[in-house]
C-alpha cells in the first residue's frame, strides 16, 4: 500500500525546530560557562585574557599555564563527563523502561568503584602523591578502568536479569539498585579495612568524584568513548522511540529488543566504567539531566539524546565551578555538591515521577 | 504485486508455551484484499497466532509463508516492512501523535525523516480522524486515542499484512465504527490483508470477509458468513445463541445469563 495524497504538516515542522532552538541555546549557554569557569577559581583570570588564550589571538603568558594545565582540562573534564553520565543515564532509562534508571541509582557506579578500589588495594595500581586536590595517582588507570568496567559488568548482569523478570516496577528496580549499591560499598570498605594507610587514602580520596583529577591523557580516552557512546545513542534514537511504545509494537516495528536492551546497557556501563575509574562517583548527573530534557521537550530521543547531552555538560560544569567557589580557596570536590542538589530530585521523582 | 494471488499462508503450525499445546495443527491461508477475523474464546491461543505470525513467537512446527518468503527466515526489520502489527498494549511516552505515527515509517526509513515520510504520516492522521491531536503527547491521552495512534503507526508502515490483535476494545461505538470501516476500505483500495482477533461477534460479522474459528487451540472451521451459525457458535463458544438479522447486519445474541 501506499499513501500518496498527504501534505507537509507545517505545524509538525514548526514544532521541531522549537526544540533544535532549544539545543542550540543550551549550546551556546554551555560555551559562555566554559569561558567563566575558566574565569573563576583561586586566582580570577579576566575574562578579555581567557578568550585571548583560548583562541590564541592574545595569549596572556600570566595566565597561560593555569588555564592549559588546570582550568581547561578540569573544565572539559566536566563537560566530557557530564555528558557521558547523563547519555548513560538517558541510555538505561530508555532500554529498562524505567524513569528512575541511572549509572548510580542502579549501583553500577558503586560497582566500578569497588572494581577500581579492588585494583588500587590488591593490584596496587595506584598511590597517594604529596598533597592537594589531586592527591591520588593512579599509576596504572588503564588496568584500574578495566577492573571498574568489569564490576560494573557483573551489575549491570544482575540488573538485566531482573528487568526481565515481569513486572519489575522502577521502585523494584531502584531496592535492586540499592542492595546492589550496598553490597559493593560493603565489598569496598572490607577491601579498605585491609588497606595500609596510604592505599587507603588513595581508595577513600578517590572515591570523592572529583573533575579536576583528569590530565589531558585520561581527557582524551574519556572523550574518545563518550563521542563514540553519543554516536551509538543517536543511532538508536528511532529504535528507542519504539521501545517506548512497548516491547511488542517495538518487535513490530523491526527493533530487535532483547538485543538493544544489553548492548544498550553495555554501552552505558561501559561510559559509566570509565568515568567512575578516572574521576570518581559522580552520583545524580545520568538521573536528572535526561528528566530535566524530558520535561523540557519530550521523550522523543531524536532530541532526548543531544539534549541531554547539552544539559549533562551544562550541569556539572556549572556545579565544578560552584564547588570551586563555595568554599574558596578551597576546592570541593563536585560529587558532593551534586549529591546535595541530586538528593531532592531524586526523592520528588520517587513520589510524583510515575509517569516519564 | 498484481500476480500474488496468496499474502499469508500458513501451514500445520503448533506452538507450545511451557510444554502445553498452546496451537495444534493451524492452517489458512489469506489472500489480498481480505479481511479476516480470528474468533474464539478467552485463552484459546489468538493473541498466540498472531504473535506467531509476527515472528515475535517461534512456532514449534509448520511454517508461514509471507507473498514467497519464510517468515522465519527475515529479519526482523524485514518482517517490519511486510507486516504491521497493532499489538493490545500500548505504552504511553512524552512523544507527540505525529511522532508516534511517524515511528511507523521507522522500516522504512534512512538516515533522516523525508518530506515523503510526512507526509504519508499527515494522510494517515487525516484517516484516523487525529488532526487535532497531532501536537498532543500520548501519555496525556484517553485509551481509544492511544489504540487510534496505534492502527495509523501500522498503517504507515505501508505493509502488505496488517495483524490486528482486538482493534477495537477501547474504542467507543462511533470510533469502533469508524475504525473498521477504514481499515476495511484501505484493505480493499490497496488490495493488501488485514488478519484481525475479535471478541465483539457483531463488529467481526460486519466487517470481515472470512473467519477462522478456533477451540482448543485448533481450528474448528473456516469459512465466509455462512459459517456464522448458532450452532458453530454455541459449540464454540459454549453458549447457546441465536443468529437474527437486524437492520439487514446478522446479528449474533446469545441466549444465556438472565
Amino acid at each position: 500500500m501506499h499513501f500518496t495524497d498527504g501534505k507537509i504538516p507545517e505545524g509538525y515542522i514548526t514544532y521541531t525546530r522549537r526544540k533544535v532552538a532549544i539545543i542550540g541555546a543550551g549550546i551556546l549557554v554551555l560555551l559562555l560557562l566554559l569561558v567563566v569557569s575558566i574565569a573563576v577559581g583561586a586566582v580570577d583570570i579576566p575574562i578579555r585574557s581567557v578568550v585571548g588564550t583560548l583562541t590564541g589571538m592574545a595569549p596572556d603568558p600570566l595566565y597561560d599555564r593555569i588555564i592549559w594545565n588546570i582550568r581547561l582540562p578540569q573544565a572539559l573534564a566536566a563537560i566530557v563527563a557530564g555528558v557521558g553520565l547523563a547519555i548513560a543515564g538517558v541510555g538505561m532509562q530508555s532500554v529498562l523502561r524505567n524513569p528512575l534508571g541511572s549509572p548510580y541509582t542502579l549501583g553500577i557506579s558503586h560497582a566500578a568503584a569497588f572494581g577500581a578500589a579492588f585494583s588500587v588495594i590488591v593490584l596496587g595500581t595506584g598511590t597517594m602523591r604529596s598533597s592537594g586536590a589531586d592527591a591520588v595517582a593512579l599509576n596504572n588507570p588503564y588496568i584500574t578502568t578495566i577492573f571498574a568496567f568489569i564490576f560494573c559488568l557483573v551489575a549491570t548482569f544482575i540488573i538485566i536479569a531482573i528487568s526481565r523478570i515481569r513486572a519489575s516496577s522502577p521502585e523494584v528496580m531502584v531496592l535492586a539498585g540499592v542492595a546492589i549499591g550496598s553490597l559493593f560499598t560493603a565489598g569496598t570498605m572490607f577491601l579498605q579495612y585491609f588497606a595500609d594507610d596510604v592505599q587507603l587514602a588513595a581508595v577513600v580520596f578517590w572515591t570523592f568524584g572529583d573533575v579536576g583529577r583528569a590530565g589531558w591523557n585520561e581527557l582524551i580516552v574519556m572523550t574518545v568513548v563518550v563521542v563514540l557512546a553519543i554516536i551509538y545513542f543517536v543511532m538508536k534514537r528511532w529504535d528507542y522511540n519504539a521501545i517506548d511504545a512497548g516491547d511488542e509494537t517495538a518487535k513490530g516495528l523491526g527493533v530487535n529488543v532483547d538485543r538493544e536492551r544489553i548492548v544498550g546497557m553495555l554501552v552505558a556501563s561501559f561510559v559509566t566504567a570509565i568515568i567512575v575509574a578516572f574521576l570518581g562517583i559522580i552520583g545524580f548527573v545520568g538521573l536528572v539531566c535526561p528528566h530535566m530534557v524530558r520535561r523540557l521537550i519530550g521523550d522523543d530521543h531524536r532530541y532526548l539524546v543531544p539534549g541531554t547531552c547539552v544539559c549533562g555538560a551544562l550541569l556539572l560544569l556549572a556545579s565544578d565551578t560552584a564547588a570551586r567557589l563555595i568554599i574558596a580557596p578551597h576546592i570541593l570536590p563536585v560529587a558532593i555538591l551534586t549529591a546535595f542538589m541530586g538528593a531532592p530530585i531524586f526523592l520528588y521523582l520517587i513520589i510524583w515521577g510515575r509517569s516519564r | 504485486m498484481g500476480a500474488v494471488t496468496v499474502i499469508l499462508d500458513i501451514n500445520g503450525v503448533s506452538f507450545t508455551y511451557r510444554s502445553s499445546d498452546v496451537l495444534h495443527d493451524v492452517s489458512f491461508d489469506v489472500k489480498p484484499g481480505e479481511v479476516v477475523s480470528i474468533l474464539g474464546p478467552n485463552g484459546v491461543g489468538k493473541t498466540t497466532l498472531l504473535r506467531c505470525i509476527n515472528a515475535i513467537l517461534a512456532p514449534k512446527t509448520g511454517n508461514i509463508l509471507v507473498g514467497d518468503d519464510n517468515i522465519l527466515s527475515l529479519s526482523r526489520m524485514e518482517v517490519a516492512r511486510r507486516i504491521g502489527y497493532v499489538s493490545q498494549q500500548c505504552e504511553k511516552a512524552r512523544l507527540t501523535v505525529f511522532d508516534a505515527i511517524l515511528l511507523g515509517r521507522r522500516p522504512h526509513m534512512g538516515w533522516s525523516v523525508s518530506d515523503d515520510d510526512l507526509k504519508i504520516v499527515e494522510s494517515a492522521i487525516r484517516m484516523l480522524q487525529l488532526e487535532n491531536l497531532s501536537l498532543r503527547y500520548t501519555d496525556e491521552m484517553s485509551g481509544g486515542e492511544l489504540q487510534k495512534v496505534s492502527i495509523a503507526r501500522a498503517l504507515v508502515q505501508e505493509p502488505r499484512l496488517l495483524l490486528l490483535d482486538e482493534p477495537t476494545s477501547s474504542l467507543d461505538l462511533k470510533n469502533q465504527i469508524d475504525i473498521l470501516s477504514t481499515i476495511r476500505a484501505v484493505v480493499k483500495s490497496h488490495q493488501v490483508s488485514a488478519v484481525m482477533t475479535m471478541h465483539d461477534l457483531n463488529l467481526a460479522i460486519r466487517f470481515s470477509d472470512r473467519f477462522i474459528l478456533l477451540k482448543d487451540g485448533t481450528i474448528y472451521e473456516v469459512g465466509g458468513h455462512e459459517i456464522i451459525r448458532p450452532d458453530v457458535i454455541e459449540e464454540v463458544y459454549g453458549l447457546p445463541v441465536y443468529v437474527e438479522t437486524v437492520a439487514g447486519h446478522p446479528v449474533v445474541v446469545p441466549n444465556g445469563g438472565k
